[in-house]
């Protein structure tokens, strides 16, 4: 058969291949503009979302999405739920290639100066806005550049704008065992004094029972758990002009007292303890008192033998009350369509609603709003100690270095914890390293 | 083209003869060509998958970069930074010392395990069946089962609690963490080692041993002149394979230490992950990257000359 030689179709009717090809040509041409147009299109609302969340926090999203906020705006909520690492690496990936993989990213609130470029302006695509009832430090942190903080570089010159919603109100608290307490006869404690007097009387008074408990491990573990006692006895990491400021005579008493006095009444193997170790020493009883988060606190309290002895109070006070804060964040991520940003925000609106919330906390989510605390602040035996945390509480520096910053003090802080270090050396250490990674970003120029 | 097609197509003889002849030396050009024909996929591959990475992280150690963002050309300040680095410097050490003890441990008691496999032994297949167990076992199930093991109060110290009279520090004491996870890669990769060299053993031929007895050599003698030498290559196939795979070593310490306490356990390959993924500044991590080749194939290579071995 030649190139032209017609042939007869199953109707019977004469086609040549000419006519053949040039109709197909023609059908997926206009199929591919249809869909490319379709694609394009910016005009509606997405009927789905996609969401990156933290694996732990984020599934009270992820329910709250299945249990109320898909039924209420008829959006579907697809959320990829992630562990802490992974998402860090997924969002970095993403937002730096502008990518459109998320709509809607969740991140820890020190990640959100690095991303902050990457993200729209929340409140235009909110139908209602923000609520008045949201808590004044929570919308702070989501705001970038962040009002009554250090601003790096290039951000100074920027307009503040909102570009998140909170979406856990974590505030960092302070745990302890009431009966270990009653037993040496101590108080609750308030200043970092009473911890470690009560910590050491009740190491060297009870057995098996360690006076305190720490998360030691090298990074961010051990940087977060020492950033409330740093904050409370030496005021902030850096000053306005980005200098490391615990060089101080109160910054190095503070690591004096974490990493020598207070390491020395936690278990054996502190060096090595994250957050699921404190919370399992504390829960069983292994140790008297320690930091925790209160995104992680029912897991001492449900099923633990000393569940019911443990009560929460705000971080001890040095010469400042400093809880500090760690709140997750939840934005549009700016390379998306219109369409997904429109749905995204009447998701978030949804979300940061006074009932979505209540269903939020009953699950067990960590709340954000006044209106919210004050209802249900006798729900979980840690809410009032968090309602009374979160106003004040201040967050970690507002750079995008923060996580070289935080790896690198982390190693000087364990290096102290394992008596590599003295705690002059570390200041010193610390003091070099950190500004040198601030001046090669050129914080300092 | 379409006039000549038409020419062809009304005198059927010559349009068969020159489709004949087109055919043929179609045939014959690919019969020629045949060998490079069939490279180009792997070619393809090969550039895509390395050359090209290859290529760029040459390219990104020459710039800077912060907060994942390009700041500007530096040439080789990255290598230079390196030198003075001493978290790097350390990170080589502490990797130095792994790869020398995890792979020296895994060739010895490999070595002996095979040469006594080599035995007419009761259920020898079945030992050899247990024993590649741990071998293939995804690394990170390894590492958090070695994690429980060494957890204060667990197994280790249940078992060294009558010889030591207390915990062992094992991955929280920064003076015994590294041999921890040498213990770890030794226990996962010691059957390798065996694998290969009981291999090796039962190919050495039977009638240069048997020649040997005859002329009197003794067991140690045979092993020296005969087992040796006729196993050089894969001896040294082994080792190589070992080192740049230890050095290349990361999810055990991501899961069991971190890299730490202190920076005991900072491989490079940790490092390396910090400052790609945790710091994104990827001309640093591209850096540490490109000097790790080199040093691997200067390892290679040494291997290769000093053993005389063509592969």
């Amino acid at each position: 058969m030649t190139r032209d030689t017609p042939v007869r179709d199953n109707s019977g009717d004469l086609v040549d291949r000419r006519s053949v090809l040039a109709s197909s040509g023609a059908t997926i041409t206009a199929l591919s503009l249809a869909g490319c147009l379709g694609d394009e299109s910016e005009e509606g609302t997405a009927e789905s979302i996609s969401v990156a969340a933290v694996e732990g926090e984020g599934s009270w999203f992820d329910t709250l999405a299945d249990e109320y906020l898909e039924d209420e705006t008829g959006i579907e909520i697809n959320v990829e739920l992630l562990p802490f690492d992974g998402l860090f690496e997924q969002l970095v990936s993403v937002l730096d290639n502008r990518g459109d993989e998320f709509d809607v990213v969740f991140m820890d609130d020190p990640w959100f100066p690095r991303m902050a470029n990457h993200l729209e302006p929340l409140e235009q695509w909110l139908p209602d806005g923000l609520p008045d009832e949201l808590i004044q430090s929570t919308v702070d942190i989501a705001t970038w550049p962040t009002p009554n903080e250090a601003v790096p570089p290039g951000a100074d010159e920027l307009e503040q704008e909102v570009r998140g919603t909170v979406a856990v109100g974590n505030a960092q608290l302070f745990a302890y065992n009431t009966d270990h307490f009653d037993e040496v006869g101590e108080d609750p404690p308030e200043t970092w004094d009473d911890v470690l007097e009560a910590g050491q009387a009740i190491d060297s008074e009870l057995d098996d029972t360690a006076g305190f408990v720490l998360r030691g491990e090298r990074g961010n573990p051990i940087n977060a758990s020492f950033y409330a006692v740093g904050g409370s006895m030496a005021g902030r990491m850096f000053d306005d002009d980005w200098s490391y400021n615990w060089s101080s005579t109160e910054g190095r008493d503070a690591i004096d007292l974490f990493a020598n006095e207070l390491a020395d009444i936690s278990p054996e193997g502190v060096t090595a303890y994250d957050s699921d170790e404190v919370i399992t020493a504390i829960g069983s009883g292994e140790a008297a008192q320690g930091l925790v988060w209160p995104g992680a606190a029912s897991d001492m309290l449900d099923g633990t033998s000393e569940g019911d002895n443990i009560e929460f109070t705000v971080i001890p006070e040095g010469t400042q009350y400093a809880p500090t804060q760690g709140n997750w964040i939840a934005s549009i991520n700016t390379y998306t369509g219109d369409p997904q940003k429109r749905a995204a925000g009447e998701v978030l609106q949804e979300f940061i609603s006074r009932e979505a919330q209540e269903l939020y906390v009953e699950d067990g989510g960590v709340p954000f709003r006044h209106d919210i605390f004050e209802e249900y602040i006798d729900h979980e035996p840690w809410m009032e100690a968090l309602y009374n945390s979160l106003p004040e509480a201040l967050p970690r520096p507002r750079t995008t270095e923060w996580n070289e910053i935080e790896e690198d003090h982390g190693i000087i802080l364990n290096n102290v914890l394992t008596d590599d270090m003295t705690v002059d050396e570390a200041v010193e250490q610390a003091e070099e390293d950190l500004e040198d990674i601030l001046d090669r970003a050129g914080y300092y120029a | 083209m379409s006039e000549g097609t038409n020419t062809v197509s009304e005198n059927p003889i010559h349009a068969s003869a020159s489709e004949g002849s087109r055919k043929e030396r179609l045939a014959l050009w690919a019969d020629e060509h045949l060998a490079k024909l069939l490279v180009i996929p792997t070619l393809v591959l090969l550039f895509s998958m390395t050359f090209y990475p290859m290529i760029r992280a040459i390219e990104m150690s020459m710039y800077q970069y912060t907060a994942g963002q390009r700041i500007g050309f530096v040439g080789l300040d990255n290598y230079v930074n390196l030198f003075y680095d001493s978290t790097w410097r350390n990170s080589l050490m502490v990797t130095a010392w792994y790869v020398f003890l995890s792979v020296t441990v895994q060739f010895v008691v490999g070595f002996v395990i095979a040469v006594l496999l080599n035995r007419k032994l009761k259920f020898r297949g079945l030992i050899q069946t247990l024993i590649l167990i741990p071998m293939i076992l995804a690394p990170t199930v390894i590492a958090l089962v070695w994690r429980l093991l060494y957890a204060p109060g667990g197994l280790l110290d249940f078992i060294f609690y009558p010889i030591v009279g207390g915990n062992v520090g094992w991955i929280s004491d920064s003076s015994i963490a590294l041999y921890s996870l040498i213990l770890t890669e030794v226990w996962q990769w010691t059957p390798l080692v065996v694998l290969v060299m009981l291999a090796g053993l039962q190919s050495v031929p039977d009638h240069l041993k048997e020649a040997a007895v005859m002329d009197g050599a003794s067991r140690l003698r045979i092993f020296w002149d005969i087992t040796l030498p006729h196993m050089k290559s894969l001896i040294v196939l082994i080792l190589i394979i070992r080192v740049i795979d230890s050095i290349r070593v990361f999810d055990k310490v991501y899961i069991l230490t971190r890299g730490g306490p202190g920076e005991s356990t900072n491989v490079v390959s940790m490092e390396m992950y910090r400052a790609a993924f945790e710091f994104t500044n990827w001309g640093a991590a591209a850096s540490m990257a490109i000097s790790l080749l080199l040093i691997v194939l200067l390892i290679a290579i040494t291997f290769v000359k000093i053993a005389e071995v063509k592969f």
